[in-house]
C-alpha cells in the first residue's frame, strides 16, 4: 500500500487510539496468562498476539495511508455524558429502588437528554403517557406471565 | 402422511399456528426476549394439548420468534435474537437511506423460503441428515467456529485489520470467567459476577443497541430516513423480484442454514452468518455489503429460519437438541411421553408428520402476519419523534439484559459494553467482530481443548486436528474464505487487463 503522491501522508488520532487500545487489551491479556493453565492459557495468548500484532499494523498502515483531512461533525459530549450517567445510573439503582421508579426515572431522564425544542404540556402528556404504558406493560409480561423476579 | 396433514389443519391447530407465529413474532422483536424464552414460556400451556397441538404451537412460536428479530435488526439496529445479527449489516443501512419497509418485506420473504426448505429438509431427510450430526466431534466443532472467525475478513466493512483486532477482543471478552476446561479464573478483576462469564444477549444489546440509543441522544438528524417518493404497500413485487434476481443466494443461504442447524450448538446466529459471508463472497458487487445490500438480508434471513427445520432433525431422531429452543421442545416432548429417535418415524408417526405440516404451515402463516407487522413497524418507527424512541429503547435494553436471567449485574453489563461499543466506533472498531468472537470464542476453545487432551491421548495430536475428512473440508472452506478477497481482486485485475487490451 503506498500513498498518493498528491495527498500528504500521517497517522490520524483515531488509528493512534484504535492500537492503543489493542495494545492495551493484548498486553493486559498476556500479563495475566502467565498464571493460568497451559490449555487455560491458549486462547487468551492467541488473541493477544492477534491483538498485539493488529495494533503493530493498525500504526504501520496508518503512516503509509494518505492523512484522512476529513472532520468529524462534533459531538456534544454534554449529552454524551448525561446520557452515559442516567444508563449506569437506572442500571445500579433498578435492585434498590425497583423496576418501575428506576424506569420511570431513567425514561424522563433520557427524554430530557434527546428533546432539543420547548414541549409543549399536550406533547409532555402525550410522552408520560407512552411511559406509563410501555413500564406498565412491561412489568405485567414479566411478572404475571413470563414470572420473572422483577426488583 | 396425509392423515396428518389433515390433523394439522384442523381448526384449532391451524388457530395455534397462526397464534404462534404473532406471539413469537412479537416477542423475537424484542431484544433480549429470545427465541428460547418465548418457547420456555409457552411449553406449560402446551401440557393441557395433545402432544400434536402442543408441538405444533411450540414450533410456530419458535418459527416466528427467529423471523421476529430481524425488525429491530432491521429497524434500530439491534438483533432481535442472535440469529438476526448478520441481518443488521445490511437490513440498517436500508432502513437508513429509507428502504426499510423493502428490507422488512425481503427478511419476510426470506425467512418463509429458508423456513420451507428447512421444514421440508425435516420431512423428506430427516434420518439421513442426523447421521451428520453424529459425525461432527470436538475437532470439527473447533474448526467449524474457527471458519466463524475467518468470516471476520469478509465481515469487516473497509478495515479489515480492525476487524481482526475487534474478534480478539471478543475472544478475551469469551474468556472472562471460569475455564471450559481446566477451570482458571480468567480477567475477573476479582468480582464474582464476573465469574460465569460475559453473558452474549446483555453483550449484544449493549454493542448494537447502546451505540444507537446514545447517537439518538446526541445527533440531531432522523433516526431514519424517509422515502421523498411516497410508496404505498409492502413493495411486495418489488422484493419478490429480487428475490428471483437472487434465487441462487436464496436456496443456498436456506441450506446452508438446514445444514447448520442440524449440528447441535451452532444455531442461527452462525448458520446467518456463514450465508452472508457466502453471498458476499460469490457476489458481482461484494462491496455493496454492509452498506444496504438486498442480498445480504435475504442471506441472512433465509439461513437463519431454516434452522429452524434444520435443528429439529438431531432433536427428533437422535435426541440431540440442535439449538437451545429445540432443547426445551425436547424436554417437552419428553413429558408428553414421546420417545424420541429413529423409531419415531415409524411408531409415533402420526404425532411427528402432524408436527411437520403444523410448521410448514405456521411458515406459510409467516407471511401474511409478517408482512402486515413488518409494515407498521417500520411506518412506526420512522414517524416516532426521538424523544419517544430513545426512552423506549432504553427501556427495552434494560429489560432485554435484566430478564435473561433476572440479575442486575447483566444490566451493569450491558452499558458497560455499549458505552465501550460506542467509544471504539469512534476510532473504527464495529461490534459485529467482536460479538462474533464472544460467540464463537466458548465453541472453539471447548472443541480445541477437547481434541487437543483425545489427540494427546491416543498419541497423536496432528492427526487429530488435521486427519480427519470432515475437518480437512472445513479447513479447506476456511483457505477459500480468507484467500477470496485476493482472489476476487486478482480476477477484476485480470478482467480489467482484458478489457483494457485492443
Amino acid at each position: 500500500m503506498s500513498a498518493s503522491p498528491n495527498r500528504p501522508v500521517g497517522i490520524s488520532a483515531p488509528d493512534i487510539i484504535a492500537a492503543a487500545i489493542a495494545l492495551t487489551f493484548g498486553a493486559y491479556a498476556l500479563y495475566e496468562a502467565r498464571t493460568m493453565s497451559d490449555l487455560g492459557a491458549v486462547f487468551p495468548v492467541t488473541a493477544a498476539i492477534v491483538l498485539i500484532a493488529g495494533a503493530t499494523a493498525i500504526l504501520a498502515l496508518g503512516f503509509m495511508r494518505p492523512a484522512n483531512r476529513q472532520t468529524a461533525p462534533p459531538t456534544e459530549w454534554k449529552r454524551f455524558a448525561y446520557a452515559v450517567i442516567t444508563l449506569f445510573a437506572w442500571a445500579v439503582l433498578l435492585k434498590p429502588l425497583g423496576f418501575v421508579i428506576t424506569s420511570a426515572l431513567g425514561m424522563l431522564a433520557i427524554t430530557l437528554a434527546a428533546r432539543r425544542e420547548p414541549m409543549a404540556a399536550k406533547a409532555a402528556a402525550l410522552h408520560a403517557l407512552n411511559g406509563i404504558i410501555l413500564i406498565g406493560a412491561f412489568y405485567a409480561v414479566m411478572r404475571y406471565l413470563l414470572k420473572i423476579a422483577v426488583p | 402422511m396425509i392423515d396428518a396433514l389433515l390433523n394439522a389443519i384442523t381448526p384449532f391447530n391451524l388457530a395455534l399456528a397462526l397464534f404462534g407465529v404473532i406471539a413469537g413474532t412479537f416477542i423475537g422483536a424484542l431484544p433480549g426476549l429470545s427465541a428460547t424464552m418465548a418457547v420456555a414460556v409457552l411449553v406449560p400451556f402446551t401440557f393441557t394439548m395433545d402432544p400434536a397441538s402442543g408441538l405444533i404451537a411450540l414450533g410456530a412460536v419458535y418459527t416466528g420468534a427467529i423471523y421476529g428479530g430481524a425488525y429491530s435488526a432491521i429497524l434500530v439496529n439491534t438483533p432481535g435474537t442472535p440469529a438476526a445479527i448478520a441481518t443488521s449489516m445490511d437490513g440498517f443501512p436500508m432502513a437508513k437511506r429509507g428502504d426499510g419497509d423493502l428490507a422488512v418485506t425481503l427478511s419476510c420473504l426470506g425467512s418463509v423460503v429458508g423456513g420451507m426448505v428447512g421444514a421440508l429438509a425435516l420431512l423428506l431427510l430427516a434420518p439421513p441428515l442426523s447421521q451428520v450430526a453424529l459425525a461432527f466431534g470436538p475437532v470439527e466443532y473447533f474448526w467449524l467456529a474457527i471458519f466463524g472467525l475467518s468470516l471476520i475478513a469478509t465481515l469487516s466493512r473497509g478495515n479489515t485489520v480492525k476487524g481482526l483486532v475487534g474478534g480478539a477482543i471478543g475472544l478475551i471478552l469469551s474468556c472472562v470467567g471460569s475455564a471450559v476446561v481446566g477451570g482458571d479464573v480468567r480477567f475477573t478483576f476479582g468480582q464474582t459476577p464476573l465469574l460465569g462469564g460475559i453473558p452474549v444477549i446483555p453483550a449484544l444489546i449493549g454493542l448494537y443497541c447502546i451505540p444507537v440509543l446514545i447517537d439518538l441522544v446526541i445527533k440531531k438528524e432522523a433516526h431514519l430516513e424517509r422515502r421523498a417518493e411516497a410508496v404505498s404497500g409492502f413493495r411486495f413485487t418489488e422484493a419478490v423480484g429480487l428475490m428471483l434476481r437472487s434465487k441462487f443466494n436464496l436456496f443456498r443461504s436456506a441450506v446452508l442454514g438446514t445444514a447448520v442447524g442440524i449440528l447441535p450448538a451452532a444455531g442461527g446466529s452462525v448458520a446467518g452468518l456463514i450465508a452472508y459471508s457466502e453471498a458476499k463472497r460469490t457476489s458481482k458487487k461484494p462491496e455493496e455489503f454492509g452498506h444496504g445490500a438486498t442480498d445480504g438480508v435475504i442471506a441472512s434471513e433465509a439461513a437463519n429460519s431454516a434452522t429452524v427445520g434444520g435443528g429439529f432433525i438431531p432433536t427428533l431422531v437422535l435426541g440431540i437438541p440442535g439449538t437451545p429452543p429445540d432443547a426445551i421442545i425436547l424436554g417437552a416432548l419428553l413429558v408428553q411421553g414421546i420417545r424420541t429417535g429413529p423409531q419415531l418415524f415409524t411408531q409415533q408417526a402420526d404425532i411427528v408428520y402432524t408436527f411437520v405440516f403444523g410448521l410448514i404451515i405456521g411458515t406459510l402463516f409467516m407471511l401474511p402476519t409478517g408482512l402486515i407487522i413488518g409494515r407498521y413497524a417500520f411506518r412506526l418507527i420512522v414517524s416516532v419523534p426521538k424523544t419517544v424512541l430513545a426512552p423506549s429503547i432504553a427501556l427495552l435494553t434494560v429489560i432485554g439484559s435484566f430478564a435473561i436471567e433476572s440479575n442486575t449485574v447483566h444490566v451493569v453489563i450491558m452499558v458497560v459494553l455499549g458505552v465501550f461499543g460506542w467509544l471504539i466506533a469512534r476510532v473504527g472498531f464495529e461490534a459485529s467482530p467482536i460479538v462474533l468472537g464472544l460467540i464463537l470464542g466458548p465453541i472453539a476453545e471447548a472443541g480445541f481443548v477437547q481434541a487437543w487432551l483425545i489427540g494427546g491421548a491416543q498419541g497423536s495430536i496432528p492427526a487429530m486436528f488435521f486427519g480427519r475428512p470432515l475437518s480437512l473440508a472445513i479447513i479447506f472452506m476456511i483457505v477459500l474464505t480468507l484467500a477470496s478477497p485476493a482472489l476476487v481482486n486478482w480476477r477484476r485485475g485480470r478482467m480489467q487487463e482484458k478489457g483494457a487490451t485492443p
